[in-house]
């Protein structure tokens, strides 16, 4: 190993606070000054051996004028084999018995699953318009969702939506489909509902809209309606989940169906995980449809990214950068910016895309 | 999004069996997954009897809901995120009273009362030094988690951040920590860590290729997801 060193290390500086490494991948030029501790992910990709050579050098030659930065690099290597040496333990044939053997799709549970899905599709959709083109529009998504497997004395994974059910409805194919509500539609008229059919423009009107009886009013339609110059701010799609308790598995339900990450991570004390992802204009009835899967509760949809600021912050919480995903940054021009992994710092304003942020009803 | 797309997942083909009432498929499904699962639990809770009700449940709750499984993260990857959600749930259930905490420290003492949890496994039941098991237990949760991905189950940095929802760099960071944590925590036991802090000799610095590193699946046949990611 000290043959690229001979050929390579020169061409790195040499001073233990100057040194300069590439970080795997990005490319990105890292500020390797200092001990391990400020560059612990290079020190882990040195003992991975996926450090581009140069790199290599550099540390390699850091860690022969510093023998405690080597003495932290020998421990983690030997802590690493350690554990890789710890065998696997068989785990006890009770449970592949029991897991087998439980209900399941297939079996008995096969039509409490068909019941379950057939009343996620009893979804609800009502909007309306509030002041001064602030076109707010609640998609509120019965949510029933019957777990096949409640957790022993707990309640299990039902989850109802603030809006209960509606007739069986609907198509099983389409995305997110609208059904006028039941008490909710109390708040609004046949007049107001007529508002949206009329592909609303920028308007003073503190009207509120009903709930269309468009059926097949989705999302993306809505988005379509709204008057040009409105997506000032981002649309923000808020699905909210009980804040008593967010069952994990809704969480990693949701995390399996929609391939977010968690803004809080699962398992943390506090229950109002959230996800937040820009998502395509385009995408956003299948995002919705998806989300109706795991039978979260309600879907909210404000078109003012400054409704959403305060409450994200508050769900947010004090490490925002414990999350894959910021959002709900101010940008300028009265968008959002929101870090994407992998990406730039893009300010979220009338770019084609939606701000989906899912929290519990705490967050709001 | 993710970038590991059901195509390029192992279990792809068995998912889609199951998902279709192939009971075979749900048998092998289990055999691939259930020992890391109920290893991960395992050294998470540091007791056979939960980590095996822990795993358990988490399988049941996988099978049954096989169907809300799209494919946008590996199978074992979703798999996964729902045994750690289950220790999770299981150790808050678990985290016993303040008060009962107290009176433990004032029959056993402070360190009496840690020990006690763990002291009833015996390490032929546990594949576990009683230090090393116990140093492991004294880590943080997330840093525990961690580091029982990454070093003891061997996945990837990539699929780790993948399975608890961070990003990477915050694996990374956890794993260095937790490990620096766990020798100081050793070294304290009196285990055998050789104490290398001043040592200079050069070789010792030897560059492991991921090859070195055992990522062959030590137990019951189980495929090793992390294999492809480890590299990439």
């Amino acid at each position: 190993m000290n043959d690229h060193r001979d050929s390579e290390h020169d061409k790195q500086p040499r001073g233990a606070e100057s040194i300069r490494a590439e970080s795997q991948g990005t490319g990105d030029s890292v500020g390797a000054a200092g001990h391990i501790e400020e560059w612990e992910h290079l020190a882990l990709d040195l003992l991975e051996g996926t450090l581009p050579p140069a790199t290599r050098a550099a540390l390699d030659s850091h860690f022969d004028r510093c023998p405690r930065c080597r003495g932290l690099l020998d421990e983690q290597r030997q802590v690493s084999a350690l554990l890789s040496a710890v065998p696997l333990m068989e785990p006890p044939t009770r449970i592949e018995h029991n897991v087998l053997r439980a209900d399941r799709p297939g079996s008995a549970a096969r039509g409490l699953g068909d019941r379950a899905r057939a009343s996620r599709r009893r979804s609800i959709m009502r909007t309306w318009l509030p002041a001064a083109a602030v076109l707010v529009m609640t998609v509120a998504a019965v949510a029933t969702y019957q777990q096949a497997f409640p957790r022993g004395g707990e309640a299990d994974l039902a989850i109802k939506g603030q809006t209960t059910a509606a007739e069986e409805s609907q198509d099983s194919g389409a995305a997110m489909s609208a059904a006028p509500a039941d008490e909710t539609t109390a708040t609004t008229s046949a007049a107001e509902e007529s508002v949206l059919k009329e592909q609303p423009t920028t308007t003073t009107t503190t009207t509120t809209l009903a709930p269309t009886a468009d059926a097949n009013l989705s999302v993306s339609a809505y988005l379509d309606a709204l008057p040009p110059g409105s997506g000032q701010d981002t649309p923000v799609v808020l699905l909210t989940m009980p804040a008593s308790d967010i069952d994990s598995f809704v969480v990693s339900e949701v995390r399996a169906v929609t391939g977010l990450s968690p803004l809080h991570a699962v398992g943390s004390s506090n229950a109002l995980v959230t996800f937040a992802a820009r998502v395509a204009r385009t995408e956003i009835d299948a995002l919705v449809a998806l989300l109706g899967e795991p039978g979260l509760g309600v879907f909210r949809f404000v078109d003012r990214a400054s409704e959403l600021t305060p409450s994200l912050a508050s769900v947010v919480g004090d490490d925002p950068s414990a999350f894959p995903l910021i959002a709900a940054t101010p940008g300028e021009g009265g968008g959002f910016a929101q870090v994407v992994e992998g990406s730039d710092l893009r300010t979220l304003d009338d770019t084609g895309y939606v701000l989906v942020v899912i929290t519990s009803s705490g967050g709001q | 999004m993710t970038e590991t797309g059901f195509a390029t997942d192992p279990d792809a083909e068995i998912v889609e069996r199951a998902r279709r009432g192939d009971d075979d498929a749900l048998s092998e499904l289990y055999r691939r997954h259930s020992t890391r699962g109920y290893n991960l639990a395992l050294r998470m809770l540091g007791d056979p009897w939960d980590a095996g009700d822990v795993t358990q449940e988490a399988f049941i709750k996988a099978f049954a809901n096989l169907r809300s499984f799209k494919g946008q993260a590996r199978f074992s990857t979703w798999l996964h995120r729902i045994v750690v959600n289950a220790v999770y749930d299981h150790s808050r259930r678990r985290r016993p009273d303040p008060l009962d905490d107290a009176i433990l420290d004032q029959v056993a003492g402070s360190e009496g009362s840690r020990v006690f949890s763990g002291a009833t496994v015996s390490p032929a039941e546990d594949g576990l030094s009683p230090e090393v098991s116990h140093a492991l237990l004294t880590l943080s949760e997330e840093f525990r988690m961690t580091i029982v991905l990454c070093d003891l189950l061997g996945y990837g940095y990539a699929e780790a951040a993948e399975i608890l929802g961070v990003r990477e760099g915050t694996i990374k960071s956890r794993v260095f920590r937790a490990r620096a944590e766990l020798a100081t925590r050793l070294r304290e036991a009196g285990w055998g860590l050789p104490d290398t802090r001043n040592q200079r000799d050069l070789d010792s610095v030897t560059i492991e290729t991921p090859d070195e590193r055992s990522h062959a699946p030590r137990a019951g046949g189980v495929a090793d997801p992390a294999d492809d990611q480890r590299t990439a």
